[in-house]
């Protein structure tokens, strides 16, 4: 578990004249459920996407696998990073088999697509009850269930899901996270889980990092992130 | 009922015209206007190859349509696309930029081909006209039949049997997702522009076979792909289809009991209709308001 899948250095992100991440460090280890937690606005989502290509970075490397990459989500996919973002998680209008094609659009070998169906349908019961049905008419657990799915069609060595818990109920949340867990534990991908939602968490991380106003200001384990004189400090502005 | 046989083989155009139109609509969110002169400018480059080199029709029609896809293609990557994606013009920009650039089309074409209806016909000597169930067709209205049918069924089959064609729904599905599965989404919309452009041209030369076009058709053209697109359901493919053929009805319905100058009329009375009890159409995907 101690290998680096994962090595951001100094990375910055501007929008316009507005830095939103300040030189940020950050790590992720083989086959680690890392959580990143902080107050609203503090560039936790920003970070992430910045890391995946979604926006560009202003300095830093990004270091996957061993390799330096210039984030772009077509080369991280390629390189083995899937995200799982916020909002609208799902092609609604498509069915769960077209939603999880989808999420191996850049594999050809279609043997190789249908087997990796098969496995996930096996890992994810739901959705091989609901096959044909389309994404539109799932619940919003269901839905998140079948974006990990699709993340995972790729078998990707780190995945980042951007709050997973938002607009769920706290037992689907539950429900979530365990099979996020259990991802973890049978595919051993790296997990990396933006979430506001820590106690939830809390037996499922093995370590974490508080992130505010742009900058790292922690980092350790789940039990001492979620000290709540830590988090106190955090979401009052005192660590910064 | 040949009112509504006439209604549905006008239809079936604006069926096709609708479809290419919400395919684009689809995957980049603005009105595409130039869309319609588009599709005019592809009857003036069949009527030149008709003119020129007296190859088969299907394949002056076929390269026509091919020019007009690449010309498409060409007006998002240099001139759509640095302003949606680069600037992020809002919708409404784009929207105005693409009426201006119609305009100009247009004008550009009157200025080179002269102000005048031009008509298509496959050869002079097939214009008798087919007897059935008491119905009358003509040639040019069974090729339009024929040839609205095996576009439709080919768009069906390759937006929902193959890889990129699910791609193409994808992006009109969820744009932001397609880029985090690692989607190249310029690259797509490139290939919807193609294929939206060479429907309109095929659709502009079938309109051409039955009653022609000039210049300044194109915008008649992309109002009734709106027209049948907001009737249909703006977004859904399926309702685009159904939005032309109801609207090719009602029209040739309004034609027969009020006259032919109440086309127009009847078509924009639907399009109130729709909008006042049925805004989101007949298979609704986005809400008009968004």
């Amino acid at each position: 578990m101690s290998q680096s899948l994962l090595q951001v250095r100094g990375l910055s992100v501007q929008f316009g004249h507005n830095k939103i991440i300040h030189g940020v460090d950050f790590e992720v280890r083989d086959g680690e459920i890392l959580i990143l937690m902080g107050p609203n606005g503090a560039g936790k989502t920003v970070l992430l996407k910045a890391i995946f290509g979604l926006f560009e970075k202003l300095s830093g490397t990004v270091e996957f696998d061993g390799k330096i990459i210039h984030p772009s989500p077509v080369a991280m996919v390629k390189a083995g990073m899937s995200f799982v973002g916020q909002g609208k998680r799902v092609f609604s209008s498509m069915t769960i088999e077209e939603n999880l094609r989808m999420g191996a659009f850049l594999w050809t070998d279609k043997k190789m697509i249908n087997q990796r169906i098969d496995e996930l349908v096996d890992f994810f019961p739901i959705l091989k009850k609901k096959f044909r049905t389309l994404a539109y008419n799932m619940s919003g657990g269901e839905q998140q269930i079948l974006s990990l799915a699709r993340a995972l069609m790729m078998n990707p060595k780190l995945l980042i899901c951007d709050e997973p818990s938002i607009g769920l109920a706290p037992k689907i949340v539950q429900q979530v996270f365990e099979k996020i867990e259990e991802v973890n534990k049978v595919f051993g991908t790296s997990i990396v889980i933006v979430e506001h939602n820590l106690k939830s968490l809390l037996k499922v991380a093995h370590r974490g990092y508080i992130i505010a106003q742009g900058k790292m200001v922690m980092e350790g384990s789940v039990e001492t992130l979620a000290d709540s004189k830590n988090l106190e400090k955090v979401f009052f502005g005192e660590l910064v | 009922m040949q009112i509504i046989l006439n209604g549905i083989i006008i239809g079936g155009i604006y069926a096709l015209i609708a479809l290419g139109f919400n395919l684009i609509y689809s995957s980049v969110r603005f009105y595409h206007m130039l869309y319609g002169i588009l599709a005019v400018l592809g009857v003036y480059f069949l009527r030149f190859f008709q003119m020129t080199f007296h190859w088969p029709f299907a394949l002056m029609v076929f390269l026509a349509s091919f020019l007009i896809g690449l010309i498409g293609m060409a007006s998002w990557q240099w001139f759509y696309r640095p302003l949606a994606i680069t600037k992020k013009a809002s919708s409404l920009v784009m929207l105005v930029l693409s009426f201006g650039a119609l305009i100009v089309v247009q004008n550009l074409i009157a200025l080179v081909w002269k102000n005048n209806t031009y008509s298509i016909s496959i050869t002079e000597t097939i214009k008798s006209g087919y007897q059935f169930f008491g119905l009358s067709i003509t040639f040019n209205q069974l090729v339009i039949l024929i040839t609205t049918f095996i576009s439709v069924i080919l768009l069906e089959l390759f937006l929902g049997r193959t890889k990129w064609g699910m791609a193409i729904r994808a992006i009109g599905d969820n744009p932001e997702l397609t880029t985090t599965i690692g989607l190249k989404t310029n690259q797509i919309i490139l290939i919807v522009f193609f294929i939206g452009s060479f429907m309109s041209s095929i659709s502009a030369s079938l309109i051409a076979l039955e009653i022609g076009v000039r210049p300044t058709y194109g915008l008649m053209l992309v109002m009734k792909a709106i027209i049948a697109s907001i009737i249909g359901g703006i977004g859904s493919i399926r309702g685009a289809m159904f939005g032309g053929l109801l609207l090719g009805i009602t029209e040739n319905m309004g034609i027969y009991f009020f006259g032919a100058q109440w086309q127009e009329v009847t078509a924009f009375t639907l399009l109130t209709i729709f909008l006042l009890f049925r805004p989101q159409g007949l298979f609704q995907k986005y809400q008009l308001a968004k």
